[in-house]
């Protein structure tokens, strides 16, 4: 049984190019389309991540999904329902978070946004209380369940919205960015989270990030999308072994910088006083190389990045890589 | 019954948001206040050099001090506000995903927002007048007519949401709608009789509001003007259908502006 079916979807927006008056008596529209010809199906119970850069067409297919926007043509179906023509019935099902957005009560505690979203999705004042209690377990919101919603920070504030979002017990969740702005803490406490509700529950996930590390670890399957086209459409371990194979080590060490540094077969590049070694997982893993490294050099300051998704989408572009399932 | 125990919540919400803030209230009441005063010395001279007196000056004032706490405090013309809000910031789009009608919960969300306020001012505003002018002559009112008054409210309410909600939704085409409720405001604060009685406004003028949404506008802050009991029938009629007329002006609109709905973030 599919619980998000899309079927040759696309959305285009035409807006006037011309402002003010000569606008107005002779307008001249520009369409820009946002999603194009984009089919895909996904299973109760799945997590997908669907990610792309920005403009990518990512919000779009969200809001198509939710049936805030009607598609230009194609069909949508999600848990059966068609998301336009019974978006209120389909809302009772479903769960959303808008990384930017928030759908809290800002000046009231949150325990209140609670209690008004378990009243909106008409949920029994006793099961919501459990529901509520339960999560606030679950997402560790109880040191500040009794603050107001302006006084928390953003990690706190997002898993919050999480925990809003799955108050109705929603078959689905929407998860548009819910990472953005976080620190590395908080985007793992968050991820972790996520990823609990989707195995203890069954809830489906249908995660939009730009973060690479969403999709490593919140979801088994990955549809990349630029220009509103889906590139790929991809196990997420495959995704792993194909295209993010390769992690940056860029460290500061000790002392002055050495020349020519070599590390367990990996010469370091030098960029702005700082050695960058590129690992190729594939040939060496990151904890072998991670033990070499520690063991050659004396380390002041290190970070470890993924391959940037622009370099991803910019490889499938040079492979012609287009093969949606 | 749960839809409307849910917005029950969203209105309840909204209360207990404002009532966070009771310096904004202190503030309000004070500006109320100040505003009342001021309009009673300017008519105290106004009566006091002038021979018309169609309506007594006590419940010109009540009349008056009625219509400020009926527009200004409960508020319903900033409905615009919020609507016009969300749509330039693009807010709606993540507020229809909940089961609730949006219009709806705005609408809640106001009253909730400005209930307090208008419930202290209806307190302290009969004091006030008391104080400065006196009861009112209210030999003209009966239990029927204070019942009829009571529906001139509930519609008067409703057709000022729905009136300033389309103006809001002008956003959608015009990216701002102050424009257009700075037009749609002041025709209404002058054709309410918010800061000159309708009672004595010219004839001609009475005859072309009656043939306006806002006769039901001002039709409950007349309740203390004698005058308004020789055009009942005629405001009962204009009530109802001005009432269904804007709530169906206000869906078209919404119709027409689902269809504009943008995207914030590819």
């Amino acid at each position: 049984m599919h619980a998000i079916t899309v079927k040759d979807v696309s959305k285009h927006f035409s807006f006037s190019t011309h402002k003010g008056l000569k606008g107005f008596l002779n307008p001249t529209k520009k369409q820009v389309v946002a999603v194009d010809n984009v089919s895909f199906t996904i299973k109760k119970g799945e997590a997908v991540a669907f990610i792309g850069p920005n403009g990518a067409g990512k919000s779009t297919t969200i809001k198509m999904l939710s049936g805030i926007l009607q598609p230009t043509s194609g069909e949508v179906s999600v848990l059966g329902l068609n998301p336009l023509a019974q978006r209120r019935q389909l809302a009772m099902k479903i769960g959303t978070v808008f990384g930017q957005r928030s759908q809290l009560v800002f000046n009231l505690p949150l325990t209140e946004s609670f209690n008004l979203t378990a009243a909106m999705y008409q949920v029994p004042d006793e099961v919501a209380a459990e529901r509520i209690a339960k999560l606030v377990q679950q997402f560790n919101l109880g040191d500040f369940i009794d603050q107001p919603v302006r006084k928390l920070s953003l990690g706190q504030r997002m898993r919050a919205e999480v925990a809003n979002a799955l108050i109705h017990n929603p078959a689905i969740i929407f998860l548009d960015e819910p990472t953005i702005g976080l620190d590395i803490v908080a985007k793992r406490a968050l991820r972790d989270v996520i990823k609990t509700v989707n195995q203890q529950q069954g809830t489906t996930v249908f995660l939009t990030s730009h973060d690479v590390g969403d999709i490593e670890e919140v979801c088994e399957r990955t549809m990349i999308v630029n220009h509103g086209k889906i590139m790929l459409d991809a196990k997420t371990a495959d995704l792993k072994t194909d295209y993010l194979r390769t992690k940056t080590v860029s460290i500061v060490p000790e002392g002055p910088l050495p020349k020519n540094c070599t590390v367990a077969g990996i010469t370091a590049r030098e960029v702005e006083g700082r050695l960058v070694f590129d690992i190729d997982t594939r040939t060496m893993t990151l904890k072998k190389f991670m033990a070499a490294l520690l063991e050659a050099q004396d380390i002041a300051d290190i970070t470890i990045a993924d391959t940037p998704l622009e370099d991803i989408i910019h490889e499938l572009y040079t492979k012609g890589h287009n093969e949606p399932n | 019954m749960n839809q409307i125990k849910a917005y029950w919540r969203v209105f309840a919400a909204a209360a207990r948001e404002d009532r966070a803030n009771p310096k904004r209230l202190i503030s309000a009441t004070i500006q109320a206040v100040c505003r009342v005063f001021l309009v009673v010395e300017i008519y105290r001279i106004a009566y006091a050099v002038s021979g018309n007196h169609t309506l007594p000056f006590a419940n010109a004032m009540w009349t008056i001090a009625l219509c400020f706490v009926f527009f200004l405090n409960l508020g319903i013309r900033n409905m615009y506000i919020p609507v016009e809000i969300e749509i330039k910031t693009g807010t709606v789009e993540t507020s229809l995903i909940n089961p609730l009608d949006w219009r709806l919960v705005k609408f809640a969300q106001l009253l909730g927002k400005s209930s307090l306020e208008f419930l202290v001012q209806l307190i302290i505003m009969p004091l006030v007048l008391l104080i400065m002018v006196g009861p009112p002559n209210i030999a003209h009112l009966t239990p029927g007519l204070g019942l009829l008054f009571f529906a001139f409210a509930i519609m008067s309410v409703v057709t000022a949401a729905a009136l300033f909600m389309t103006v809001g939704l002008a956003a959608f085409w015009l990216n701002d709608a102050k424009s257009v409720f700075r037009i749609v405001d002041k025709m209404g604060l002058i054709c309410c009789g918010t800061f000159v009685p309708i009672a004595f406004l010219p004839d001609v003028m009475q005859q072309i509001i009656r043939f306006t949404p806002f006769a039901i506008y001002a039709a409950p802050t007349r309740i203390f003007d004698p005058t308004a009991l020789n055009t009942l029938t005629p405001t009962i009629i204009s009530g109802v259908i001005w009432t269904l007329g804007m709530i169906a002006i206000c869906e078209f609109v919404w119709r027409r502006a689902n269809k504009k709905m943008e995207v914030n973030g590819g």
